[in-house]
């Protein structure tokens, strides 16, 4: 049997010496991720706040470039109509959902409430400005980072409905998992049944419903929204509509694919909350029986 | 000027990653440019000059993807290294011989990015990502190392033969 010549490998002089700091380093970072998150952040930050010119420069080239196309050269009336329209039928949507929730609300609490303190939250207006960096991750990058308020596990939403959650943040730019990456998950509730869930996307691309109970009258259709357990997100926010119901006979719980009322393909501005307020005790109320479905 | 060449390659690679390249996605998988230049500074530098460009590259990545940690750093870093390695181990580095290189190094990176990403899942997802990203996505850095290789071996035909018919 040959021998293995290491030099061949490893090379000698500049490659081992190299290869021994990265090694060194990489297991350090291993070994002690607290203590050198710090110097990690020290020097990823200022480089990922210089990243950023390049990258806004050439989003606002992209779009600028999206615009004039979509504006001069692909029928100008019929596309500025098209949008304004499904503009408006975004946010009638959104509205209705909205006043569904608040309706239902009312009823349980018994009495008219100020519907703007259901869901007070204060939010931060950012511009996507990119996709994420490698394949393996369905996210976004907004121009909007830790200069701006923008912390980890911040919900991001539109006025349609709910986007994701931050993830990693800059000074200067924020990466946003999408709704429909396996590593988001969030509390959400049939708003008609009020049955509660866990709200997780897949693999595959889309967004399912899991330990829904198992009586629960969860219809194709219905609407999702978020249930307000979690903090980063008040109760109420859309999330999408029920598509597909699954239950096998020995499942202890239903699941429930979820159609996003968020086109992600199409994002081009998003709100982040900074701080999302819940209307104390509405938890605790009776089920009403409100229809909140949408024809599938 | 291999400086000036490594920052630039650092400085534009990574935006185009994110913005221009989303509008060149077939069946939603982008082909990884960082991956793709670590792999021909390998090819053409060698070892260290790939694993430094791979390191630069994936750090920047990180930076602006979902996944916390330092996972493309590591990964690049390692795929500049194996290809500098593979350039050496070549009889002839032709365009048409680091097709199956890239292939595999390309499968390898997407394999470790697959655990990292999906830490706690089952076969039949990693299966499916498996055949819906791992492996187009190999294909994709393949033909477009392969192609990028062929058109620098072009060029450098051009230039020499304008430097020996004495214009410049």
């Amino acid at each position: 049997m040959s021998k293995v010549n290491l030099t061949v490998i490893f090379g000698s002089g500049v490659t081992r010496v190299l290869l021994a700091v990265l090694s060194i380093t990489v297991v350090v970072i291993l070994l002690l991720p607290r203590q050198t998150q710090g110097i990690f952040e020290g020097v990823s930050h200022p480089v990922a706040q210089f990243m950023a010119i390049p990258i806004q420069t050439l989003a606002s080239f992209d779009y600028g470039i999206r615009d004039a196309w979509n504006r001069y050269l692909a029928l100008q009336g019929v596309y500025e109509q098209n949008l304004e329209l499904q503009n408006e039928v975004q946010q009638l949507q959104s509205r209705v959902s909205q006043l569904r929730e608040q309706i239902i609300v009312s009823d349980q609490l018994g009495h008219m409430l100020d519907f703007q303190a259901v869901a007070p939250m204060e939010t931060v207006a950012a511009r996507v400005i990119g996709r994420n960096a490698t394949n393996w991750y369905r996210a976004i990058i907004i121009d909007k980072g830790s200069q701006h308020g923008i912390k980890t596990e911040m919900g991001v939403v539109t006025e349609t409905g709910v986007v994701g959650r931050v993830i990693n943040v800059n000074p200067s730019t924020a990466i946003v998992l999408l709704l429909t990456d396996p590593n988001v998950a969030m509390a959400g509730m049939i708003q008609r049944s009020r049955d509660e869930g866990i709200v997780q996307g897949t693999a595959q691309g889309f967004v399912r419903m899991k330990y829904l109970p198992p009586l629960s009258k969860v219809e194709i259709g219905d609407l999702v929204v978020t249930s307000g357990l979690n903090e980063d997100y008040p109760r109420g926010l859309l999330i999408g509509h029920v598509h597909r119901l699954e239950k096998g006979d020995a499942d202890l719980f239903q699941l429930a694919e979820i159609h996003p009322i968020v086109d992600f393909s199409k994002l081009e501005g998003v709100l982040v909350i900074t701080s999302s307020g819940q209307l104390p005790g509405s938890d605790l109320l009776p089920a009403p029986e409100q229809s909140s479905k949408v024809q599938p | 000027m291999y400086i000036a060449f490594y920052l630039s390659l650092l400085l534009i690679l990574v935006p185009i990653q994110v913005t221009v390249l989303n509008h060149v996605s077939p069946w939603g998988v982008r082909p990884d440019l960082c991956l793709v230049a670590t792999c021909l500074m390998g090819f053409l530098g060698g070892k260290n000059k790939g694993m430094g460009l791979g390191v630069g590259l994936g750090f920047i990545q990180d930076l602006f993807s979902g996944g916390a940690g330092i996972v493309n750093l590591l990964t690049k870093g390692m795929i500049g290294f194996l290809s500098g390695l593979v350039s050496r181990t070549l009889s002839s580095t032709t365009p048409q011989a680091i097709f199956l290189p890239t292939l595999f190094l390309s499968s390898l990176c997407g394999v470790i990015a697959l655990f990292s990403s999906r830490p706690h899942t089952d076969w039949l997802v990693l299966t499916h990502e498996f055949r819906t990203i791992l492996l187009p996505q190999s294909l994709f850095d393949a033909l477009l190392t392969v192609g990028v290789y062929w058109l620098l071996g072009k060029w450098r035909l051009v230039t020499s033969s304008v430097e020996s018919s004495g214009f410049r």
